[in-house]
């Protein structure tokens, strides 16, 4: 298995707002030649990571389009020449923590395994020290093997760039996690970190969700986060091993971010596939590069099938933080109807997070907003496992989703129950 | 091959695990099998014919109330079929069919859909149905009917081999009923084989076993309840100076243990609830046994357990969310 390139698409749209960072702010406008790397749009807001280019051409358009969450964003549409001519690109120095922090933010870099928190900010931490890192190369979404294959592929970058953030951000000790399982990945993670003696590979469970952070905080360190705690506070960084092979090769190369891995997956697939993709490739190209059968796609999940979206349609484009797209058959499109829950105690025993699923999603449904406070709904990371493991095929992680969204903000409740009383009157 | 193709939208995950709640009822009444087929090879195939009626019973209130209720339809979840088999299971051999209909309607109509359908019953539909007519029907339901196949002890204690040579069906006692009565027991082999009297599903310890060392591979249900249930027993037992081995298998221990305290609805949610409910409900079945003037007390056990079920649950939960606001997650 390896990467293979993407058939260079006719026209990219770069959406401008990448996981959780402030949308950017075009710099090009329609008829402007860029090339791979160039700026186009520059960072804005406390959480502002600039974009780049990740074609060669023209820009044609600046427009507003839905983006995978459903609220409207700007994207960049460059048509490409097909020469891939790299822009006047130099790599950063780097000599101070700041300069390292910088670095993350020129590259564009977010958070690569889904999340997409900028980069730079997780590093800046409001100037408070780190006392661990972890790297964090357990996917254990199933599916998804993007993080996998690039670990194989650039496992000497992943010590480089370990090294590189322990000498500058002053940490003592790391440890780079992968799932056991991963027979090829690991001997390598070995042999390239043998002359660093604070960075250990290890092996821990590819039960999901096993690679989530606070989860691999605790098994790799011990060190546990009530509800509400962030492990940051706890000094501990948790970084995605493709962000760090992208950091890496930025700080060797200068090319900013502008393609990442994506895993093709499903059954409407022939075959699974790990396919480099420009930023801003549109989705159906890249379906259609991997021989996804049309005719029985019924559904395309962008991320994992456990915390991924469903888009209702092929019309968007891969962002920086799109780690697979898996297309799913009619066969396992649907879920099945919900019934009555039988107090089984599986979503119980399946919550990572010690939580009460089944009482949080009663409390919910009568909208009991201090049984909700008191079951610590705020602790629900909404990892899916409870909905998965249901057996009365409840939505409980989506349906504490909306409980959490709406008794986040105070007064809203109170909003809900009028609105829903105005309802039942009626 | 255009971009308005309309695909399938659902909120995450977009993955769900292969067991439902039908396909978790259905490996219940697999798991009875062993059980039932031993029922048939004492009994006859009387057994196998009462346990159809009872499941046919259920099944049909079910549907019928779901329909006039105006309820979706729940009749083929396979809830109300393993409420059929286990009351069936609980049953002395020969309950005529109005027997069984009326235990059907008093589990699946009083005791379930009137509260609101599956996971909303207060008490096991299957142990509420029994117990209505253990109490409306106490000649009939303490009738039981000695076999050939038994042991010599249950057959000499029906007035011996000769009794049975003159009359189709000759009523003997229990082991449980013998034991009231300070008379011989059969030895514990015999006991654990199910070579005894009793109802219908309940005469094997061997056979319930299988089943319930089926569910618990088949991850249906946690060890804990059947284990602390019978560990609860034996420990009781041998407090109050009598054989633990007779007191697990007698009765309607290992029928209740494994296919009754372990219904999901009915029992504590969390391990140390369980715990609690084991014991609990292995310790009244011995003080029953032992103080009151019915010789068997596993459905009053049960009941009374069935009813503490939300205060133990009030308990451990409040245990459990100390713990997580502490930092210490279950995982």
């Amino acid at each position: 298995m390896s990467v293979m390139q993407i058939t260079l698409p006719s026209e990219v749209r770069i959406p401008m707002t990448h996981g959780r960072a402030d949308a950017a702010v075009p710099v090009v406008s329609p008829g402007e030649k860029v090339a791979v790397g160039q700026l186009i749009a520059r960072a804005e807001g406390p959480l502002g990571v600039p974009v780049h280019s990740s074609v060669s051409g023209t820009v044609t358009g600046v427009q507003s389009l839905p983006s995978k969450l459903g609220k409207d964003d700007l994207h960049v549409i460059v048509e490409t020449d097909g020469r891939q001519t790299p822009a006047d690109i130099r790599p950063p120095v780097i000599s101070s923590r700041e300069d390292l922090i910088r670095a993350a933010r020129d590259c564009g870099l977010v958070g690569l395994g889904g999340a997409g928190y900028p980069t730079f900010a997780k590093f800046e931490n409001e100037g408070k020290a780190f006392e661990h890192l972890i790297i964090n190369g357990v996917e254990c979404e199933p599916f998804v093997t993007s993080d996998h294959i690039n670990t194989i592929a650039y496992a000497k970058d992943v010590a480089a760039g370990a090294a590189l953030l322990l000498r500058w951000l002053d940490i003592k000790d790391c440890f780079i996690a992968v799932q056991r399982g991963m027979e090829e990945a690991f001997p390598l993670l070995e042999e390239s970190c043998k002359d660093l003696d604070s960075v250990r590979p290890v092996q821990v469970s590819r039960i999901f969700p096993a690679g989530e952070e606070t989860a691999l905080a605790d098994a790799l360190l011990g060190v546990r986060t009530a509800p509400g705690e962030l492990l940051k506070d706890k000094g501990v960084l948790v970084l995605n091993v493709s962000t760090l092979i992208k950091l890496q090769q930025y700080v060797v190369t200068g090319m900013p971010l502008v393609s990442r891995t994506v895993t093709v997956d499903g059954d409407a697939l022939s075959r699974p596939m790990n396919v480099e993709v420009p930023v801003g490739t549109p989705v159906i190209d890249v379906l259609q590069f991997c021989g996804a059968d049309m005719e029985s796609l019924r559904k395309i999940i962008v991320g994992g099938p456990m915390t991924g979206i469903a888009l209702p349609d092929t019309n968007f484009y891969v962002s920086k933080t799109d780690d697979a797209l898996i297309c799913f058959s009619a066969y396992r499109a649907e879920r099945d109807r919900e019934t009555g829950c039988i107090n089984c105690g599986r979503c119980i025993a399946a919550c990572p997070q010690g939580l009460m699923p089944n009482l949080l999603f009663k409390a919910w449904r009568k909208r009991d907003e201090k049984a909700l406070e008191k079951g610590y709904l705020s602790a629900c990371t909404g990892c899916g496992c409870c909905s998965f493991v249901c057996p009365a095929r409840k939505q409980i992680s989506y349906e504490l989703g909306l409980a959490r969204a709406i008794f986040s903000e105070p007064g809203r409740a109170a909003m809900i129950e009028d609105a829903e009383g105005g309802r039942d009157e009626r | 091959m255009n971009g308005k193709k309309m695909l399938a939208l659902s909120p995450a995950p977009h993955i769900q695990a292969r067991q439902d709640t039908a396909s978790i009822m259905k490996q219940v009444v697999i798991a009875l099998i062993p059980a039932q087929c031993w029922a048939i090879y004492i009994f006859g195939f009387g057994a196998l014919l009462m346990t159809l009626e009872s499941i046919v019973c259920c099944v049909g209130f079910e549907w019928a109330c779901r329909r006039i209720l105006k309820r979706p339809q729940t009749a083929g979840d396979w809830s109300a079929a393993v409420t059929g088999a286990v009351l069936a299971m609980g049953l002395p051999a020969g309950t005529p069919l109005w027997m069984i209909a009326i235990g059907a309607f008093a589990a699946i109509v009083v005791t379930k859909q009137l509260f609101g359908g599956i996971g909303q019953n207060f008490a096991n539909p299957a142990l509420v149905g029994r117990t209505v007519l253990f109490f409306s029907y106490q000649g009939r339901m303490q009738t039981f009917i000695v076999t050939p196949r038994m042991s010599q002890v249950m057959i000499n204690a029906a007035g011996g081999p000769n009794a049975m040579l003159y009359s189709d069906a000759v009523s003997g006692a229990t082991p449980l009923a013998l034991f009231s009565n300070a008379r011989a027991l059969p030895s514990n082999t015999e006991m654990f084989l199910g070579l005894i009297n009793g109802s219908v599903g309940e005469i094997s310890a061997l056979a319930l076993l299988i089943g319930g060392v089926y569910l618990c591979a088949r991850k249906i249900i946690s060890p804990v309840i059947p284990l602390s249930y019978m560990a609860a027993v034996m420990v009781m037992a041998t407090f109050w100076g009598f054989d633990p081995v007779f007191h697990v298998c007698a009765g309607g221990v290992m029928l209740a243990a494994f296919f009754m305290a372990t219904d999901y609805t009915t029992s504590p949610m969390l391990p140390a609830g369980k715990l609690i409910y084991g014991i609990g409900c292995g310790v009244l079945t011995m003080y029953f046994r032992i103080y009151t003037s019915y010789p068997e007390g596993v459905s009053t056990a049960m009941l009374f357990m069935n009813l503490l079920t939300p205060q133990i649950d009030r308990l451990t939960v409040g245990m459990r969310m100390k713990r997580t606001m502490n930092g210490r997650t279950a995982a």
